[in-house]
């Protein structure tokens, strides 16, 4: 279950929460110069290193539907979240800017994405310039 | 020298000394590009012809009988009156204001926003006598206005009349109380709908303001810049001949960035233009030209610009090439001798970038008020900061490396801080 009201400074404790399997991508990516066992990178590098890449990943794959939906439901949830660092920024730059310029990636993505993420995605991709890249049909 | 005595076939390095030429060449097209660094003595320019890009119209007098007096790249040097008295003269430095010199009175000093607008005037004791915020309309909300002279150039440094409080951007007036221009654009050119990008709708609105996205785009003449010739910048969008020069000037050094063609969108005298760029940084950098033939033009209106078409990489005496172009490179992404590092810089550099300096670049840019791709870039900036001082805490990097960490940490620093 993922809290409702994500807010910026237990982001990376819901993540791990939400999708365990994140544990191994930050101990292979990290593992190396972050003791593990007492702290815990940050969430930009988390976001973007380990799950940005998960998440290509797992659309390009099209992985079991039932992994992917918990990555959306995830990012659904930072979409509804009212602190701006997590909706607005660290949502927007670690996840939803790289994948509106995968015209591919986004359009996959678009049938897991939840309303608010759309919502966000839509606007993102218009602000890059790639709002052609979103399905008409949304 | 006139430009359009330059011989096309052949674009020139201009040598030392060329002060009364820089000031007729016309940096608009590289004002979002290429920041005026505080050490560079030098940059590139880029001229248009003026039927190529359409001249701005030019305000000479209001009808309280103050005339405008300009100088060669269209800033207004002086005021005066109908007499020919001088009321005020301006002081510009890189295409910027940054003093008024009023008839009788002591000078005062501008600071200018990333979009041109005056947030902070000085007496010439140092005292600040104007100190004001623009909404992203460009309403002004000043908390201090106490400067002896009045101070008319205000929102992207355009005069804002006191009789209509609309703002005089050239080609039209804007109204920041409505956030609207209050005419229809237009071009010199008879085309279906002036300046608008058919990919996006919201040029189709010929009274929006920079496409209604005043966070990103400053207009500098009063066009929608959207689709001027070469196309503006997007975020992350490479369209055309101004984003080539982008990548070129400030993109990956060990990735090939392909110069537009002849019978590209851009045109053949944009190619053109990107040939002799190509040329001009490849003898700066004692190789061979790459490509020594020109593109024709199509149209007779192509062909008359193209004899008038011009590039000068000016050169200011005691700077020497491989200086100018580590300058003009300031902000481009670096390379590391290990993965782990690479990684870091890939993420603080991404080539889905809309301004130079990567994360850094953007946080500067966010701190003078302006949102990058409408998001905020600090917290990322600190929390990359700190793996990077985690890399080189581990004491395995390359020295080459630990160098390279530990200026990208002071350059995130400094940007957080805003040094």
């Amino acid at each position: 279950m993922i809290e409702k009201s994500l807010q910026y400074n237990q982001i990376r404790e819901a993540l791990l929460l939400a999708i365990p399997e994140i544990r191994d991508g930050i101990r292979e990516k990290f593992g190396t110069y972050y003791n593990l066992d007492l702290e815990m990178p940050d969430a930009y590098p988390i976001f973007e290193d380990v799950l940005k890449p998960l998440l290509l990943k797992s659309l390009e794959d099209q992985r079991e539907e039932t992994y992917t939906a918990r990555i959306f439901d995830f990012l659904e949830a930072m979409a509804n979240s009212p602190d701006p660092n997590v909706s607005r920024d660290l949502l927007c730059i670690a996840v939803l800017e790289p994948l509106v310029f995968n015209r591919k990636a986004i359009r996959e993505a678009w049938q897991h994405m939840g309303p608010r993420t759309r919502e966000l995605a839509r606007a993102e991709a218009a602000t890059q310039g790639h709002g052609d890249y979103i399905p008409i049909d949304s | 020298m006139n430009l359009s005595s330059l011989d096309p076939n052949r674009l020139p390095i201009l040598g030392p000394d060329l002060s009364d030429l820089h000031a007729s060449l016309f940096p608009r097209h590289l004002r979002i590009l290429t920041p005026i660094h505080p050490k560079s003595c030098a940059l590139i320019s880029l001229h248009l012809p003026a039927h190529s890009t359409p001249p701005t119209p030019r305000r000479v007098s209001k009808s309280n009988g103050k005339l405008y007096w300009y100088g060669s790249g269209g800033e207004i040097l002086a005021e005066t009156n109908s007499s020919g008295t001088t009321l005020n003269e301006y002081i510009f430095f890189g295409g910027r204001r940054v003093a008024m010199l009023p008839a009788g009175g002591n000078p005062i000093y501008y600071a200018e926003d990333l979009l041109g607008s005056s947030r902070v005037i000085t007496q010439n004791n140092g005292a600040v006598c104007y100190d004001a915020d623009f909404d992203p309309f460009g309403g002004e909300h000043p908390y201090t206005n106490n400067c002896p002279s009045t101070n008319a150039y205000k929102f992207e440094g355009k005069e804002r009349d006191t009789e209509t409080g609309n703002d005089d951007f050239g080609a039209r007036y804007y109204t920041s109380r409505f956030g609207r221009w209050l005419s229809a654009d237009w071009s010199s050119i008879p085309v279906p709908v002036p300046y608008a990008n058919l990919t996006n709708p919201q040029t189709l609105n010929l009274y929006a303001m920079v496409s209604d996205d005043p966070e990103s785009f400053a207009d500098l003449d009063g066009h929608d810049p959207d689709n001027e010739q070469g196309g503006t910048l997007p975020a992350g969008k490479c369209p055309g001949f101004l984003c080539w020069l982008k990548n070129v000037l400030f993109g990956d050094p060990h990735k090939t960035h392909p110069a537009p063609k002849g019978n590209d969108p851009v045109g053949p005298v944009l190619a053109n233009m990107a040939v002799g760029v190509q040329n001009l940084l490849d003898r700066a950098a004692g190789r061979p030209d790459r490509q020594t033939s020109y593109y024709s033009a199509r149209t007779p209106q192509q062909a008359k610009e193209m004899q008038q078409v011009s590039i000068a990489l000016i050169f200011v005496p005691g700077v020497d090439a491989d200086e100018l172009l580590a300058q003009l490179a300031q902000g481009a992404k670096p390379f590391a001798e290990g993965k782990e590092l690479q990684a870091v810089i890939d993420a603080l550099y991404q080539d889905t970038d809309s301004l130079p300096g990567g994360t850094a670049g953007a946080v500067r840019a966010e701190r003078t008020g302006i949102r990058v791709g409408g998001k905020i870039h600090t917290l990322k900036a600190g929390e990359r900061a700190n793996q990077l001082r985690k890399l080189v805490a581990r004491g395995n990097l390359s020295s080459k490396d630990v160098a390279l960490a530990k200026a990208l940490i002071q350059d995130l620093t400094n940007a957080l801080t805003g040094k």
